[in-house]
């Protein structure tokens, strides 16, 4: 789904243009009719997981990134990273 | 090579004398997956000191990739807010308990290395790099046998699992 593929350990990470405020967008449009599970870790890092394992996480400073699992992403697994931060 | 050792982690091991009470687990994410692993979002060693361990997740700029090493801070257990799970306590007599009550008598302690090797491209002629942090933390019973490793995970991201070997 994102551009630039850079490997690493079991992934593939990806880059789209935007920041939290698209990350949020392309989340919804993802997990759209899905129930989403929200958690926060202990250093912060809020964490939205839908059913489908479809994953945005957004870190303290406000950083976005959605993880695809490989059942969705088909190929691979991929972490999209929002660039404009 | 690109080395991201946490030089508190390294403080933290190398300076604590461990005294602890009680092995918990954060509710969140918690499962047991067999009689010796456990999975959840953090695990707390209770005692003195308290110590948080759990998967961060940090990234590179170059190449731009997320990667998810152990995190371990000391913590006060009064202010701490999120909902638990006791797994073990010193002198506690279930079977479980009786076989990791080392873990409550001064275990060892050292941090566990991981290496990986991502790209900044799929194409052939891209970059490859060697990134090295640490992953987990392992205590051992350092009058015999027994060990336990606190492991971050990036499947899924942001778990730890507990994992006991006797």
């Amino acid at each position: 789904m994102g551009s630039n593929p850079r490997p690493s350990a079991g992934r593939f990470n990806t880059d789209l243009p935007g920041g939290l405020d698209e990350a949020k967008a392309l989340f919804r449009s993802l997990t759209m009719g899905q129930a989403v599970k929200t958690e926060i870790s202990d250093r912060g890092v809020m964490r939205f997981t839908a059913d489908d394992g479809t994953q945005l996480r957004i870190n303290a400073e406000g950083y976005a990134r959605i993880d695809r699992p490989d059942s969705i992403a088909r190929k691979y697994r991929e972490t999209i990273h929002f660039k404009n931060r | 090579m690109i080395i991201d050792h946490d030089e508190n982690l390294e403080i933290i091991v190398k300076i604590i004398n461990p005294k602890w009470i009680e092995l918990k687990a954060r509710k969140s994410d918690f499962a047991q997956l067999n009689e010796n692993t456990f999975k959840s979002m953090s695990f707390m060693l209770v005692g003195e000191p308290s110590l948080l361990c759990f998967a961060d997740s940090k990234d590179l700029v170059t190449p731009r990739i997320e990667y998810f090493p152990i995190c371990i801070q000391r913590v006060d257990t009064k202010t701490y807010n999120f909902e638990q799970i006791t797994l073990a306590r010193a002198g506690g007599r279930s079977q479980f308990e009786e076989k990791v009550q080392w873990l409550f008598n001064k275990p060892s302690m050292r941090l566990l290395e991981s290496e990986e090797e991502p790209a900044d491209g799929t194409e052939p002629e891209a970059q490859k790099y060697s990134l090295r942090f640490y992953s987990g933390i392992e205590m051992t019973n350092p009058s015999g046998r027994g060990s336990l490793r606190i492991i971050a995970s990036d499947m899924p991201d942001l778990v730890s699992y507990a994992k006991f070997t006797f």
